[in-house]
């Protein structure tokens, strides 16, 4: 390894490496055909290098298959051959740019010609969503304008703004009228029309698979990816835990803390139901987008005079049919699951109120009466004029006054800790193997741990207090995947015979294949912004998480989102290096990763967030309504694996 | 041939006349074309085996070329790696193109069941010869390999060049 010099950067550059996104490279010359040697050249090969000439020596040979193929002939770089690239990819970018306006005409028609009554109902963010999904191409196109800009210079100037997407709907909606209406019409606060248009504005300008949403002031998003299949010396990366030949087997899988309610009349699956209606509702939605925008592909094909193929006729047909089934079903289910809501909910109402006493119950059934009245009100208009809209205003009532009933029960029931002091007592069993086994330090972290959860499961007995509750199991759960580690660890010693073993693997089995299929969690960020990458076999989760006081600016979450998907990809890669195969000692292999992963946390921290409601009004490009809320730091996205890897 | 020649079964003397007056003229069919040549065939089985190792040769000098380049610059600036690791897939368009047809139409000849057969899959074979020959003489990704200042010499042109230079001696 070592700096690149200047006859390698030029070796690099024609084969079309733009090696000006380096900074410790040197500065490029101007010319191809002068190789100079400026840096430290590899061993006995920069040397030799000898950048093409216009006029190179010739050299004998003896392959003569016919009069014109001497391919002893000495080497000629054609700068043409280069030249040819750059045209071709100037040719490439123009012909994505014809497919990018022409989505953004169809995004234009699309919603200039979206019917009236969806659109008093609808919000930028909705919209957006419906855009993303129908042409995907606009939706790529904020990151494909940055990077033509840099690839194909001579398309600056020709290339639409970077914030094209949303300012072609918002001009859209504000000719027709909308915003005004949906702030008169839905009764909608400045804090709610700012939030849509933020999320909107993010969903505009990043790429499609990244997911947005914005949740009590707190801008969340989100990428998922599968994960990569590396080659490895020995094969496909086959990770697993080699948990069969430890000394200390776990098996109490189950530490839970459940509460127990007498309260017969509460229903805990109600929520569950609801949430499959709301399952049901977005699968219509997608059915419904797709039969759009079919039917709007025929229309359109018909107004410019195309052929309609047979097959267009029978997909739109197939789509609408897909479409009413669904949509049948989704009405049945919001009648059906209504009905057996209400008629649970009443009773639980009636229980609540039934001892005038109990002052808190009375409160809790009140508000429960109030919130099934307004429930009652969404069943009572999607009856009258059935829609999907309607269908989730049902949906996002009863699951309010589900989920306050729910809460209430669990006041009044038993907290059930028996699963989770079970696998605790073994964790702590564990714990005394180590120690036994002189793994002491490790061991006496987690006995601290372990004590520490004893003493906080009285207190949610005391409390009942969930979320704490929640916050036990995962930490229970990670202390048993530290164990489960360093006995991992112990076994690829162990089973490998010598301690210096140069491959690091047991039976088919290393480190960094049992740590990828565990999983890691990496966490970081700045004081503004966190994010968390999940990653294990199983896949990837990115997410990040910021306040909507002071959000962060579109190129540098594209930025983050673009070097964090390299970043996991490069750590899944570690499965084929070899050195890292070797590594047997859990700490140093997540050194490793962490080191792989730093980048992230890098481009994490140089995010730059916008402060003041006019650098927001700027870089978004919509105008602000009333106060915009106050900046924060919002909580870190969850952690979802057991070991989890902090920068500072 | 005659029904009883191809049955292996005795000529009557009654048409053994006529099937000696007919002999010169399936001897003469035989040469042209029937019976393919069981030393050529080989030769041409052996050249198939030979360019497979080529290209597998090739194939492996590319790789420890894209080897020798990530790895000295593996500490460069976590784009430029990304850079290069895209910028180093454009190697594999020469070995895309100078690919295993070669092996596959040399083998084809070699099996061929008779004469004719077989000239005409040796002017394919040859036809290919020629479009790799053309290809590796004209093509700088191919030199440029070659000529990269990492430390490692692949000298996929002459090998490339040996290879079909066998080749073209084995289809004649």
């Amino acid at each position: 390894m070592g700096t690149i010099t200047e006859a390698q950067r030029k070796w690099l550059q024609q084969l079309g490496v733009d090696t000006a996104v380096a900074v410790a490279v040197a500065e490029p010359e101007s010319e191809l055909v002068k190789a100079g040697s400026s840096g430290d050249p590899a061993p006995g090969a920069a040397d030799e290098y000898e950048a093409p000439s216009p006029d190179p020596p010739v050299t004998g040979g003896k392959v003569s298959l016919n009069p014109r193929f001497k391919p002893e002939l000495p080497y000629k770089l054609d700068p043409s051959y280069f030249l040819e690239q750059a045209e071709k990819e100037e040719k490439e970018a123009k012909e994505t740019l014809v497919k990018m306006n022409k989505a953004l005409a169809d995004v234009k028609a699309f919603v200039a010609n979206m019917p009236q009554d969806q659109m008093v109902r609808s919000s930028y963010a909705q919209i957006m969503t419906e855009v993303r999904k129908r042409f995907p191409e606009a939706a790529g196109l904020s990151q494909w304008v940055k990077t033509t800009e840099n690839r194909v210079p001579s398309l600056k100037g020709k290339l639409p703004s970077a914030k094209a997407l949303m300012e072609v709907v918002q001009k859209e909606v504000k000719t027709r009228g909308a915003e005004l209406g949906w702030s008169l019409s839905t009764g909608k606060n400045p804090g709610t029309v700012n939030s849509d248009r933020l999320l909107a504005a993010y969903m505009s300008e990043l790429p499609a698979g990244v997911t947005v949403q914005i949740s009590g002031g707190v801008v969340q998003l989100s990428l998922e990816g599968a994960a990569l299949a590396v080659a490895t010396p020995a094969g496909q990366a086959d990770a697993s835990a080699d948990k069969k030949g430890g000394s200390i087997l776990l098996k109490n899988d189950d530490f839970s803390v459940q509460v127990k309610t007498e309260w017969a009349d509460f229903d805990p699956e109600l929520r569950g139901e609801w949430k499959k209606v709301n399952d049901q509702a977005s699968t219509v939605l997608k059915l419904k987008a797709d039969r759009d925008k079919a039917k709007l592909e025929l229309e359109h094909k018909k107004k410019s005079g195309e052929e309609i193929t047979a097959d267009m006729t029978v997909d739109l047909e197939k789509k609408e049919a897909e479409f009413n089934l669904a949509w049948k079903k989704l009405q049945e289910q919001v009648t059906v699951t209504a009905k057996a809501t209400e008629e649970k909910i009443s009773a639980s109402v009636r229980y609540l109120k039934k001892d005038k006493n109990d002052k808190d119950a009375v409160k809790a059934g009140l508000d429960a009466e109030v919130d099934l009245k307004a429930m009652q009100g969404t069943v009572k208009a999607f009856v009258a004029t059935p829609t999907i809209e309607a269908a989730l205003q049902v949906t996002a009532a009863a699951d309010k006054v589900a989920a306050k009933l729910e809460l209430t029960a669990v006041k009044s029931g038993v907290v059930v800790t028996a699963n989770f002091e079970r696998a605790l007592d073994e964790t702590k069993a564990a714990i005394e193997v180590m120690t036994k086994d002189g793994k002491t330090k490790l061991a006496a972290e987690l006995k601290k741990k372990a004590d520490d959860l004893s003493a906080k499961i009285k207190l949610v007995h005391e409390t009942k207090d969930l979320k704490l509750a929640a916050e036990l199991e995962k930490t229970l759960k990670e202390v048993r995947g530290s164990i489960e580690l360093e006995y991992a660890k112990g076994n690829t010693t162990l089973k490998g015979g010598v301690t210096g073993s140069t491959t690091g693997e047991v039976g088919g089995k290393v480190q960094i294949d049992i740590a990828l299929k565990n999983g890691r969690t990496f966490t970081g960020g700045s004081d503004k912004l966190s994010f968390a990458a999940n990653v294990s076999t199983k896949g990837y989760k990115f997410e990040v998480a910021f306040s909507m006081g002071e959000p962060v600016e579109t190129a540098s979450l594209q930025d983050l989102f673009k070097d964090a998907d390299a970043q996991i990809k490069a750590l899944y890669k570690l499965a084929g290096d070899k050195g890292v195969r070797s590594i047997e000692d859990a700490q140093a292999l997540n050194a490793k990763m962490q080191e792989v992963m730093a980048s992230v946390n890098d481009t994490a921290k140089k995010a730059k967030t916008l402060k003041k409601k006019s650098e927001i009004q700027a870089s978004f490009g919509f105008s602000i309504e009333g106060d915009w809320p106050a900046g924060g730091k919002a909580a870190p996205p969850a952690a979802m694996f057991g070991v989890t890897i902090r920068f500072g | 041939m005659s029904l009883l020649q191809a049955l292996n079964l005795p000529v009557p003397p009654s048409l053994g006349s006529a099937a000696a007056a007919k002999q010169p003229a399936d001897a003469k069919s035989a040469a042209s074309g029937k019976a393919a040549p069981a030393a050529k065939s080989g030769k041409l089985l052996e050249a198939a085996e030979a360019w497979r190792r080529t290209h597998d040769e090739a194939q492996a000098r590319v790789e420890a070329l894209k080897t020798a380049v990530m790895s000295h610059c593996a500490d460069s600036p976590a784009p430029l790696v990304k850079e290069i690791d895209k910028g180093l897939l454009k190697l594999d368009a020469v070995l895309k193109t100078v690919d295993q047809r070669l092996a596959d139409a040399l083998a084809t000849a070699g099996g061929a069941a008779d004469g004719a057969a077989m000239q005409s899959e040796l002017a394919k074979a040859k036809a290919i010869v020629t479009e790799y020959g053309n290809y590796v003489k004209g093509e700088p990704l191919v030199a440029h390999m070659d000529r990269n200042p990492f430390g490692t010499k692949p000298g996929l042109q002459a090998l490339l060049a040996d290879g079909l230079s066998r080749a073209a001696k084995a289809i004649g």
